[in-house]
């Protein structure tokens, strides 16, 4: 059936993001979150991280760039974006926050503008890769629900004939 | 359709939208088809990162622990995002959930007379920080287990926690290796 054999190559891309380091495995627990009542769980989770990823490091991008650099607000934006991407299983982006954290700790703006750029990179990557996952998860439901229509289309052309 | 983003406390356990609420009307959870797989090692699928990984690993399922009684959680967390995964996790394992954005309304809620067996907290929070409330609940009396789950990561900060009351300090995300443990001690199972 399409529907499976989607899913099998989904569960594969997920098994090589695993491999290579960009997920761990609570990503499986997101992934476990969905089922026949929320089919697209996965794609409301990944939508909802990339939008307030974003948003985090827009606001981090404008306290950084300041002349006297509020570390206690880098602190609150990156603690955010650690906490997040951690739980959908992002965790080198997850480890680029952290030692902006410990940057901040030592009050060193150049430091922390440089592991910023890394972060940023890490979330891109991240990014590209639940981008995927999004659309791999949006062909299953489209395929799911072509598939529970057919036996109803069969069914009014029958009585038609 | 979108994920629900209460603004200040939910006390539904319809986290999700309507059609994604994973409880039963009797606040069971609603097994997912990857529930339905065949039993056998069912236990958390732990990912391999960097090290070669299995070729075919089971899907992680939420059956590691079933539990025997009703158990209610409160998650306490200022970050939209993880406050629904926190909670999605707990109702999945079939706890009854309710949950907060900022430390203020958790104190508010246990000061109101609510009763929760298990607490998630973080420790940077709006309005009233993960400290300060964790001190005041403690002082209300509330004995039950919190965790103070936060992405803060440093010895200080987990002392600091520690300090004022929270049975464990555990880095974000709450893994099932930390939480079934507690879950199979609040339900009896130890």
């Amino acid at each position: 059936m399409v529907g499976t054999t989607l899913s099998q190559q989904l569960n594969n891309y997920i098994q090589t993001m695993h491999e290579q380091g960009i997920l761990d495995y609570h990503f499986d627990h997101v992934k476990a979150l969905q089922n026949e009542e929320n089919p697209r769980f996965v794609m409301e989770v990944i939508s909802m991280f990339a939008h307030d990823a974003e948003a985090g490091i827009a606001h981090l991008t404008t306290v950084l760039n300041s002349a006297v650099v509020d570390f206690a607000k880098v602190i609150s934006f990156v603690h955010q974006l650690k906490g997040s991407s951690s739980s959908i299983g992002g965790v080198r982006m997850a480890l680029a926050c952290r030692e902006i954290r410990h940057a901040c700790d030592n009050l060193d703006k150049e430091r922390c503008l440089q592991l910023f750029e890394g972060m940023k990179q890490e979330y891109n990557t991240l990014k590209e890769c639940l981008n995927i996952i999004f659309e791999m998860e949006r062909s299953i439901v489209v395929a799911n629900e072509t598939r529970r229509r057919q036996p109803q289309m069969l069914e009014t052309n029958r009585h038609q004939q | 359709m979108t994920l629900s983003r209460e603004s200040h406390t939910s006390t539904s356990n319809s986290i999700l939208p309507q059609s994604a609420n994973l409880l039963t009307e009797n606040g069971k959870f609603k097994k997912s088809m990857a529930s339905a797989l065949p039993s056998g090692d069912q236990g958390a699928a732990e990912a391999n990162s960097g090290n070669g990984g299995q070729m075919q690993k089971k899907p992680f399922t939420f059956n590691e622990i079933v539990l025997r009684n009703r158990l209610t959680a409160l998650v306490v967390d200022g970050d939209n995002f993880c406050r629904l995964l926190e909670q999605g996790i707990l109702q999945a394992y079939g706890l009854e959930t309710q949950s907060v954005n900022n430390g203020d309304a958790a104190v508010e809620l246990i000061a109101s007379g609510a009763k929760f067996d298990l607490i998630l907290i973080d420790m940077l929070l709006p309005i009233l920080d993960g400290v300060e409330a964790t001190r005041r609940i403690r002082a209300m009396g509330m004995r039950c287990k919190m965790l103070g789950v936060t992405a803060c990561s440093g010895e200080r900060e987990r002392q600091a926690f520690l300090a004022a009351g929270v049975d464990m300090f555990v880095e974000k995300p709450l893994g099932p290796e930390i939480l079934i443990p507690v879950l199979r001690e609040l339900d009896g199972q130890v």
